[in-house]
């Protein structure tokens, strides 16, 4: 490459990091403008203990009989899965006072009628018009929400065997009733979410709820008829706003040291591999960055503090595969190789033990993110593509930027540029 | 420049596999005799239950951190009726509400020296202890009210709430979470078992679970509060360790077949492969804590319980892909009669490859 082109292609970069940089963890007031500009990393949802959030106390309606240990974890595990099936992993439930449910929910904006919906007995029921129950949770075997043709939002449910009978069986009886009393009302617990007129028996394994405000309710509904229904009634008792449980400016602090450890890193890298060193720090730039829009852009992730350690930890690891391919590189060279050749035999090798040693931990996130609740299946997903981006700038584009960082110096100089040096030499 | 050279040297590291072993060991079982027969896991109220209390004053001008430091104090020991009632375990301050302080208080009755609430309930369990204590507590004659309004004064306007936390909840999740990572574990095995060889997964795992019984003797040791975050710490490490412990095995499979090491014994490429990779783990090693360390310097002290058994698992780490791992696999393939068996069928397939 020649020494104009690299020039020109570092500067644009240069720019284009710049610039997502500042997108990405600038936040403060607009001049001239009432609004905070909030930045990506701002965007990104964020758990109680960094950005506070909103909790309730779930009171059982009746003493609860029995085991009360056992019920209670038996609702716990249904609330859990409700919550997480609305992306609210960093939400966590206590047992309070022995039977009080006390949930704190992250970053919640209408908390009065997500609690009203997750604390729900949740039993789906659809009823004739004298409340007779003709079809029930049971015979629902999956529930999505999405839209309909006209763009409202739905909740689609796929039945059993047996429901596609029951509600078969169901349509048929009302659409047999006259007009006013021949529709199916569909019931979630006592809270009525439409009643659809029937003109005809349904013979169909799939049907929809409509009649639903907007798609985040589709989304509590779905979640709700799929955990299956609690056994104990709740009512919501005390509710209140939460501060950040580690304090406020945790999240700032985090910024800082992960700014410093990357100099301190970027210093290390160049010692050691020179001008490799330096587009191996270029590539981490790019992967700050866009690790911080991928994080950004899926909905179900939730920042903890233990996540933010766990990306500041993920940039020590991709320094980690660019260790290895220096120091592959460096050894091709020792060997006698041309410092071009090495680079090629360096990368081509080194991916191979990049691969293996990254499949490991993205099969382990995978596991964690299928099988555990909560915090930690949020913990899997932040790792799990932090591996996946890290594996992309630390290979792929450290390859190209070294071709590019190669062309600032003449060709004779670029095999001591990359500090490359011959064994015994 | 800066160079580490191990290239050339041999450092005999699988000759001192016993050495390497015993130094391990010796730290693990010191660790888990402490964890469970001498001073236990300082396990926090997610994992044992105890009291959590919202305290709220209003009415006068109270400087910021005051309140803080009276409730602590208070519940360490600072209070007249030290013989009734005295908190020497963990206070975790987690803050609810916008002017409410919230406490948080676990309960463990482990011993006569290691209580961390002591409540002087004769006979009592543990569960009416925690009552006891949470009544207490707000108690307005006697508990954390009446010491309030000592210190700032008739006109502040004093609101103790306490409840009692138990510690189910967590434990279901600790479980899951084990037997995620116990799936995962399995998972990883299999996965080295096919790109390697079942020794060697076998090898990798071992050194996974050493780095693991580290983090928890170290952290019993210096006694550092044990909640979720520690569970998502020795997460962390288990994805990160295996990496580690992986280049070492690749660079063995690399030397295995290479028609000039044909002749090589097992404990010569094993030493190779540790020697050639060492700057490599070194290296990533040192980036990795710098940018850990550099957190724990910034961080508050909840951040630094986070980030030390992460730095004690990372170091563990380095030592046991280094110098306990590649060595096992040694040993392990001697005690199966294996330690003859190359990977011919490699090799032949590499001449092929290299005539084409």
């Amino acid at each position: 490459m020649s020494k104009r082109k690299s020039i020109v292609i570092l500067t644009v970069l240069a720019i284009l990091i710049a610039f997502m940089g500042f997108a990405c963890f600038a936040s403060g007031p607009v001049p001239g403008s009432i609004k905070d500009y909030k930045g990506i990393f701002g965007v990104i949802g964020k758990g109680i203990d960094l950005n506070g959030g909103y909790y309730a106390v779930l009171e059982p309606k009746d003493e609860i009989d029995g085991d009360v240990d056992a019920a209670l974890n038996a609702a716990i595990e249904t609330l859990r899965s409700r919550l997480d099936e609305n992306g609210y992993t960093e939400a966590t439930i206590t047992v309070e006072n022995f039977t009080n449910l006390r949930v704190e929910i992250p970053e919640v904006d209408n908390a009065d009628e997500v609690m009203e919906l997750i604390g729900d007995q949740g039993e789906l029921t659809f009823r004739s018009h004298d409340n007779t129950r003709l079809v029930y949770g049971k015979d629902v075997a999956d529930a999505q929400a999405g839209y309909d043709a006209d763009g409202n939002a739905v909740v689609y449910l796929e039945f059993t065997a047996e429901g596609q009978k029951a509600f078969a069986a169901a349509t048929e009886l009302v659409s047999g009733y006259s007009d006013g009393e021949n529709y199916l009302a569909i019931y979630l617990g006592e809270r009525l979410i439409s009643s659809p007129t029937v003109s005809q028996k349904i013979d169909s394994r799939q049907a929809e709820i409509t009649g639903i405000e907007s798609i985040d309710e589709a989304k509590t509904i779905a979640s709700v008829i799929k955990s299956g229904a609690l056994d104990i009634e709740f009512t919501v008792g005390a509710t209140q706003k939460m501060s950040a449980t580690l304090g406020e400016g945790v999240l700032n602090n985090a910024i800082i040291a992960a700014g410093i450890g990357l100099l301190v890193i970027f210093a290390i890298m160049i010692v050691f591999y020179g001008g490799m060193g330096i587009a191996a720090s270029i590539a981490l730039m790019i992967y700050v960055v866009l690790y911080v829009c991928v994080l950004a852009i899926f909905p179900w992730v939730q920042l903890t503090f233990p996540g933010i350690a766990g990306i500041v930890l993920s940039i020590g690891m991709a320094v980690d595969a660019n260790v290895i391919i220096f120091d592959r590189i460096k050894e091709e060279y020792a060997n006698g190789k041309t410092s071009k050749a090495s680079i090629a035999a360096g990368f081509k090798r080194a991916l191979i033990t990049v691969l293996d040693s990254n499949v490991t931990t993205v099969l382990a996130a995978i596991v964690l993110w299928i099988l555990c609740s909560g915090s930690i299946k949020g913990f899997a997903i932040t790792l799990f593509l932090g591996v996946l981006v890290s594996m992309f700038t630390a290979v792929l584009v450290t390859k190209w930027l070294i071709n590019v960082v190669g062309g600032l110096v003449k060709e004779e100089n670029r095999d001591r540029f990359f500090m490359l040096r011959r064994r015994d030499a | 420049m800066l160079n580490f050279n191990f290239k050339d040297k041999n450092l005999k590291i699988v000759q001192k596999f016993w050495i390497f072993l015993i130094v391990s060991a010796v730290i693990i079982v010191a660790g888990l005799v402490d964890t469970f027969f001498v001073r236990h896991m300082n396990l926090g109220v997610e994992f044992e239950g105890g009291v959590s209390i919202d305290v709220n004053v209003s009415g006068v001008a109270v400087e910021s951190g005051k309140i803080e430091e009276e409730v602590i104090s208070w519940l360490k020991g600072g209070n007249e009726k030290k013989d009734v009632f005295e908190v020497d375990g963990t206070v975790q301050k987690s803050g609810v509400g916008l002017k409410t302080l919230t406490f948080r208080i676990s309960s463990s009755k482990k011993d006569a020296n290691g209580k961390v609430v002591n409540l002087n309930v004769e006979g009592a369990d543990n569960k009416l202890e925690i009552v006891h204590t949470s009544d207490y507590i707000k108690d307005s004659e006697n508990g954390l009210p009446a010491h309030l309004r000592e210190v700032f004064g008739e006109k502040a306007v004093i609101d103790v709430e306490t409840q009692v936390i138990s510690e189910s909840q967590a434990n279901v999740t600790v479980r899951r979470a084990f037997i995620a990572v116990g799936v995962a574990v399995a998972v990883i095995l299999v996965y080295i078992a096919l790109r390697f060889n079942l020794l060697a997964g076998v090898s990798a795992i071992v050194a996974l679970i050493h780095d693991v019984l580290i983090m928890v003797a170290f952290t019993t040791i210096f006694q550092l509060p044990v909640n979720m975050t520690f569970i998502a710490a020795i997460i962390t490490i288990v994805g990160y360790s295996i990496n580690a412990t992986i280049v070492v095995f690749d660079r063995i499979r690399e030397l295995h077949v290479l028609p000039s090491n044909i002749e090589k014994t097992d404990v010569e490429i094993a030493n190779e492969a540790i020697t050639g990779t060492l700057s490599r783990s070194i290296l990533t090693t040192l980036t990795t804590l710098v940018m850990i360390v550099i957190l724990a310097i910034f961080g508050s002290t909840a951040i630094r319980d986070f980030a030390l058994p992460i730095i004690f698992g990372l170091l563990a780490g380095a030592y046991s892909s280094v110098l306990l791992s590649a060595p096992l696999w040694v040993k392990l393939r001697k005690l199966f009669k294996q330690e003859n068996k190359k990977p011919v069928k490699k090799i032949k397939k590499i001449k092929e490859q290299a005539k084409a």
